[in-house]
């Protein structure tokens, strides 16, 4: 019987390794072949699929970069910190996370563990978040392996480096594309195209090293080069701003300079403003300091109170007062939301105003042209003028009495000008209106550009034509006025303002560039010189003196118009303060204009309020601009002189070298030659400047104190300077002048100063000139 | 096979001596011989090692090909991730820039130079300069000498 | 009839003597030869799969590869060595018994231990200066090494109830169970397998095993449904349907089937697989048929398979030829526990059965289950020394 078992046992093993051949091997070798042939394709296909990505690759927004290649807009990587708060557990890592984000992120911890507790699978914590930051948060993501929950998208920033400096025109960005102003004018240009690639990505997201195909070539956005220049446009930032808030405007105020025979724009500037880098919020110190005054102080913010307790029992307790503080928070939101919805708007282009007496230039060179008036015309001005029955007053009550055609426009009569007006009809005068392009919109490369409203023929009697000829009655943009006047001024060409100088590809090739485009001839070019001529006397002898500036030949109109609109709704009469004119007047290049809305101060007429601004920003950048100043002899006599260099030499010989450069010197110590000067060589000192000559070694300079050499006249700004110790330049004085009176110190009164250092005083003209 | 009775015929023997080979052969007649035994072993110990040695070299081609595969995808993920280094220093750039400019933006300029007692050029202090033309280029008068005059000459 | 040699085995209960023993002679080259064709086409893949995983996690690609080759080469030197010693002496000085007893013991000890990983309650390993290993492993030795012994010790026995199937079904009892505490399954499953079909061979009736058969059966049944050993009850919803949970208890098995299917007909290509890229998790372990069928497809995974078909068909010629009870048993149990583990992780690897976590021999990365698995293969090259049939 044990016999059996041997060759059982052979059998046995060999049924043994049958079923495990069989069963084991072919049910393997059976499975095999059905995922591998049967399913194959649907496997592949899906393995595939999760491991082939199409990424898009973001292509970088093209910078905005003025006309010498400073950058005023770029863009570059940034990251967007999110949550997935439906994969949090529990409340410790609620609270772990809410206050390691808020740290650094610089957030409220409160408000991101509110976010924390949502149910969503995303949530936006930060955007815009630079690399450093971002590096630090992942290095917290990594810390407590937080990478399931905390994300960082990548995504662009948009930086701003001069801050609020041509804001208006720049315009901002939202979230992807431009919102306003060039940013958005050029979003095409500026964008790019994002490329597309597939790649094999293993299931962490990065490469695996197999080839993938480019589908779509990553296109960077275009450089846009202004014509802006980045000094021009600080200029006039600087000095419109100085002079909103000297003259208390509230309804803001605009500036363009503009180069008159191309129609590049130099500068454009709207004040108060907004800082791009952070548009969504007000931080404009004027216009904060206006809705103060409106809406009294805001309640304390919660940012300043660490404690949510302590702010609720706050305006729980105000509340309970009066009801008065809540109700002023409210009233300073509701402004504080208005101001931010103005801030943007770019007042050059889109608001329109009744341009007052600077159009003028538009009816006199109409006049002119059609020959209803020339060099021998005459007018009398008794002081008002009857037309069908309305009778429109001079500003001068008294009237002007007689004068010829340059008289008119310096003393800027209104009856003369109706006349005018009358004596080209209404057919001419609408015919020229619309030939300086003042019914159409200039076609400036910007968006929102305000259109003009202004009477038909049909619509205008002599009445309105009367209302019209002096700029009364209808209304048109600034840019569209300073176009106007250029076309006045440079020959009688009608040119088109644009911002663009080219755009340039990611390679640097140009792919489109700036075109002089004339859109018609106005006037001849005949009366444009004689134009030119008269406009000058304005400056030098008329209303405009306040826009005077050595050596330029500044020709311009000034101009104060009445808000008439506003006051037929039933509020008090405003006006607005402007300024149109150009440089230099015998071979124009450059034309400013100034208009500040709703000025308060002490003298609201454009020749006092606007004018100053111009000739501020013209002095300041012309000579920049490469225009070359020419004196005339009483000019160059009251120009400022070098101070010579003087140290070393004996105190003789440094007396003689002084009163040879027009200056004398004052004498400190006891000691035989000159230690020290003050002002030191090569500064500049006014004729008739005293030098201080330190002659002992160890002297202490002396130090004086800067008067106020503000509101007076030029011999009493010459005299308290002298009596203090300090040196004056004189800016803004027409020679052979009359009425100048100084506005602005350079040097801050009350300021210790060493004696002798020269103190700038600009000065001008306060006529009260419409 | 037990099916047989009969004793005369011992076939069972015979029978299972079918199914299973007797081994005789181990115990060779050539017993003799620790030498044939260390042969036949250095026979098989010969094979065991051209096993060895051909699966040896199969094995070290295999290797061979996937370090070089290996070293593909090595650089590969440093190349990626050198990219990101790069796109991240490439931003944070941009950002230093934009911190550069702000400071030496014109407004800080202005403050800063009147801080430090400086003052804006006087329109008086700017001098005008002209300049003439453009260069010309004088030459000298060259000695001549006679293959020059013969050429001038023709 | 009674073979001569089953004579023998009656009367000399195992004891080895010169006499009557045949002299060993040369060890089957076609085993040796599969099993370094094997070992090295193991070798190959597991570079091939690892070193992308291993750069990744550990920025080191040659990481798994050099610690296995090590391993390897130590295997391989043992192996050989160890075919050249007589494998009677693992009967010698009641051996089974202690190996059987100790590796009781070490499973004991494993339930007492703390376990080794976070957040897995299956308590498997042991560990000691740095060097950590698996009870379970030589647990399987232990029931193949006491398993042959005894079976050959009484083959007339093994016709008994008693004898033939308490007593072992007792020995097996106590091992599987504490295996089942642990829990490991996959160790569970194969130590039953291997000690059943120990006993099938040794000669067990074949009836009473039928109706013991069942009983175990529904035994199990009865167990994995109540979902008493509920960590298996699970996997198996997630066998029927991988995609339920695609991120978490699916991932492993879809990304195993995506792996295999793309391999296709030819494969990727050696080295070329995608899914070893972090998307097949821990691809150097069980799931390395996976890679393995990327990429050489289904050629290629077929001609391993027959190549350890080919393996398995020579361990159980080297069994059959084996000069005793004792080698053919112990020969039969390492090879088919080879077999089995084989079958079946091929089986897991392509979700035909639910994930019971056991490695691939010869691929899947493990230094000491490498080493065990070469030292047991020098056992049955010892074995085919021994053998009665030689090649001309």
């Amino acid at each position: 019987m044990s016999g059996k078992k041997a060759p059982n046992m052979w059998l046995r093993m060999l049924c043994v390794f049958m079923a495990l051949l069989v069963a084991g091997f072919g049910l393997s070798a059976g499975s095999l072949v059905y995922i591998m042939l049967v399913n194959g394709n649907r496997y592949a296909d899906l393995a595939t699929r999760q491991q082939l990505t199409t990424t898009s690759i973001e292509a970088l927004r093209g910078s905005i970069v003025d006309c010498n290649g400073n950058v005023l807009a770029t863009s570059a990587t940034a990251w967007t910190v999110y949550i997935t708060p439906q994969d949090i557990e529990g409340e410790e890592e609620a609270r772990l996370i809410a206050n390691g984000l808020a740290e650094l992120l610089e957030l409220d911890p409160e408000e991101v563990y509110r976010t924390t507790q949502k149910t969503t699978a995303y949530e936006r914590i930060k955007r815009r978040v630079e690399e450093p930051v971002a590096a630090k948060v992942r290095a917290f993501i990594a810390e407590h392996n937080l990478g399931s929950i905390i994300g960082l998208e990548e995504s662009s920033i948009r930086y701003y480096p001069n801050g609020s400096l041509a804001s208006t025109v720049l315009g901002f960005m939202g979230d992807d594309s431009g919102l306003s102003g060039l940013e958005y004018q050029y979003e095409d240009e500026l964008k790019g195209v994002p490329g597309k690639v597939v790649a094999s990505k293993n299931a962490r997201g990065s490469d695996m090293p197999f080839n993938y195909e480019t589908l779509v070539e990553t296109k960077q956005g275009n450089t846009l080069t202004l014509t802006l220049d980045s000094y021009v446009q600080y200029s006039v930032e600087k000095h419109l701003e100085e002079a909103i808030e000297v003259n208390h405007a509230t309804n803001r105020g605009c500036a363009i300079v503009m180069n008159v025979n191309t129609g590049a724009v130099l500068g454009m500037a709207t004040k108060p403003d907004f800082d791009p880098n952070d548009p969504f919020t007000v931080t404009d110190p004027y216009t904060l300091s206006l809705i103060e005054e409106k809406a009294g102080k805001p309640a304390e913010s919660k940012e300043d109170s660490d404690d949510e307790e302590q702010t609720t029992s706050k305006s729980e307790s105000s509340g309970s007062q009066s009801g008065g503080t809540a109700a002023q928070q409210s009233e300073y939101d509701r402004l504080l939301e208005e101001a931010r919805d103005e801030q943007y708007r770019n007042k050059a282009i889109s608001d329109v105003y009744d341009p007052g007496s600077v159009f003028k230039t538009v009816t006199g060179s109409a006049a002119i042209e059609e020959g209803v008036v020339n060099d021998e015309s005459t007018f009398n001005c008794p002081g008002y003028i009857v037309i069908a029955g309305t009778r429109y007053q001079c500003h001068q009550t008294s009237g002007h009495g007689h004068q010829n055609l340059t008289n008119i426009f310096e003393n800027s009569c209104n009856p003369a000008f109706i006349e005018i007006g009358q004596r080209l009809g209404v057919q001419k005068f609408y015919q020229y209106f619309q030939s300086f392009g003042l019914t159409e919109k200039t076609g400036i490369d910007l968006p929102g550009e305000g259109g003009s409203i202004y009477h038909t023929p049909d619509d205008m009697g002599p009445v309105e034509l009367a209302s019209e000829s002096f700029g009364q009655t209808f209304q048109i943009t600034p840019i569209q006025m300073i176009t106007a006047v250029s076309a006045v001024c440079n020959g009688g060409n009608l040119v088109r303002p644009h911002l663009m100088k080219s755009i340039t590809d990611a390679d640097g090739n140009v792919v489109q560039s700036e075109k002089t485009e004339v859109v018609r001839q106005v006037i001849s070019k005949e009366t444009s010189a004689k134009m030119c001529k008269m406009l000058r006397s304005v400056v030098d002898n008329g209303s405009g003196k306040s826009a005077y500036v050595a050596g330029y030949r500044m020709g311009g109109k000034t101009g104060t118009s009445q808000k008439i609109n506003q006051a037929l709704s039933g509020e008090s009469m405003q006006y607005i303060a402007s300024f149109c004119g150009f440089a230099p007047a015998d071979h124009p290049e450059y034309a400013v204009i100034v208009m500040i809305d709703e000025p308060h101060g002490s003298n609201i007429y454009g020749s006092a309020v606007s004018a100053p601004v111009a000739a501020s920003i013209m002095k300041e950048v012309l000579p920049y601009l490469g225009v070359e100043a020419v004196y005339t002899d009483d000019e160059y006599a009251e120009l400022a002189t070098t101070v010579p260099a003087v140290e070393g030499k004996t105190v003789e010989e440094a007396t003689a070298a002084l009163s040879e450069a027009g200056l004398s010197g004052r004498v400190v110590g006891e000691g035989k030659s000159v230690v020290a000067q003050n002002p030191t060589a090569g500064t500049a000192a006014p004729t008739n400047g005293t030098v201080v000559l330190y002659t002992e070694q160890d002297y202490t300079p002396e130090q004086v104190t800067v008067p106020d050499l503000t509101n007076l006249s030029i011999s009493a700004v010459t005299a308290t300077a002298a009596s203090a110790g300090v040196n004056v330049e004189i800016s803004g004085v027409v020679s052979g002048s009359s009425g100048a009176i100084s506005y602005r110190q350079e040097i801050a009164a009350g300021t210790k100063v060493d004696r002798g250092t020269l103190v700038r005083v600009s000065f001008r003209y306060t006529d009260s000139v419409e | 096979m037990r099916s047989y009775d009969s004793t005369a015929y011992d076939f069972d023997l015979f029978t299972e001596k079918e199914k299973r080979e007797v081994v005789e052969i181990p115990t060779r007649p050539a017993r003799g011989g620790r030498r044939s035994r260390k042969a036949a072993a250095r026979r098989s110990g010969r094979s065991v090692l051209a096993i060895a040695a051909a699966v040896s070299v199969f094995l070290l081609l295999m290797v061979a090909q996937l370090h070089c595969q290996l070293q593909t995808s090595e650089v590969v993920a440093q190349i990626n991730a050198t990219e990101r280094e790069i796109e991240a220093l490439k931003s944070d750039n941009v950002r230093l820039q934009v911190e550069l400019e702000r400071k030496v933006s014109f407004e800080n300029m202005e403050q800063s130079a009147r801080a430090m007692g400086m003052q804006k050029i006087s329109a008086a202090q700017r001098e005008y300069v002209q300049l003439h033309g453009e260069d010309a280029v004088e030459m000298p008068e060259q000695d001549k000498d006679l293959i020059i005059r013969l050429q001038e000459l023709f | 009839m009674v073979s001569e040699y089953d004579r023998q085995i009656e009367d000399e209960q195992a004891k080895p003597t010169a006499k009557t023993r045949p002299p060993r002679g040369k060890m089957d080259l076609v085993f040796f030869t599969m099993v370094l064709l094997l070992l090295t086409a193991g070798l190959v893949m597991l570079f091939s799969a690892s070193y992308a995983f291993a750069y990744y996690n550990y920025n080191d690609s040659y990481l798994f590869i050099l610690k296995q080759a090590k391993f390897a080469v130590v295997g391989v030197a043992l192996m050989v060595g160890i075919s050249f010693v007589d494998y009677h002496w693992l009967a010698k000085f009641h051996l089974p018994w202690v190996v059987y007893g100790a590796s009781v013991a070490m499973l004991a000890v494993v339930l007492a231990l703390p376990p080794m990983q976070e957040g897995f309650d299956y308590k498997r390993w042991i560990s000691f200066g740095g060097f950590s290993f698996q009870p379970s492993e030589i647990a399987k030795f232990a029931v193949i090494l006491l398993f042959s012994y005894l079976i050959a010790k009484n083959p007339k026995k093994m016709r008994t109830f008693r004898y033939g199937i308490c007593y072992f079904v007792l020995l097996l009892a106590v091992v599987c169970g504490l295996l089942v505490k642990e829990p490991h399954l996959s160790a569970t499953v194969l130590v039953f397998c291997i000690g059943v079909m120990l006993l099938i061979v040794g000669g067990v009736r074949l009836h009473y095993f039928a109706i013991l058969g069942g009983v175990g059966l529904a035994g199990g049944l009865v167990v994995v449904l109540t979902g008493v050993v509920h960590y298996a009850s699970s996997r198996i919803q997630y066998w029927l349907d991988p995609w339920s949970d695609a991120t978490g208890k699916g991932y492993q098995t879809i990304q195993s089937l995506l792996a295999i299917g793309s391999g296709g007909l030819w494969g990727r290509g050696l080295g070329n697989s995608r899914q070893k890229y972090l998307w097949v998790p821990e691809p150097h372990n069980d799931f390395i048929f996976s890679i393995v069928c990327e990429e050489l497809g289904l050629v290629g995974a077929l001609c391993i398979l027959a190549a350890f078909a080919v393996l398995i068909w020579r361990g159980v010629t080297i069994a059959m030829r084996a000069p005793d009870r004792f080698g053919s048993l112990l020969a039969m149990g390492i090879i088919f526990q080879v077999g089995l583990q084989t079958v079946l992780n091929i089986l897991v690897v392509t979700n035909t059965i639910p994930n019971t976590g056991i490695s691939l021999p010869f691929f899947s990365y493990g230094g000491t289950s490498l080493v065990m698995l070469l030292c047991q293969m020098g056992i049955l090259l010892s074995v085919s020394r021994s053998s009665t049939i030689r090649k001309r």
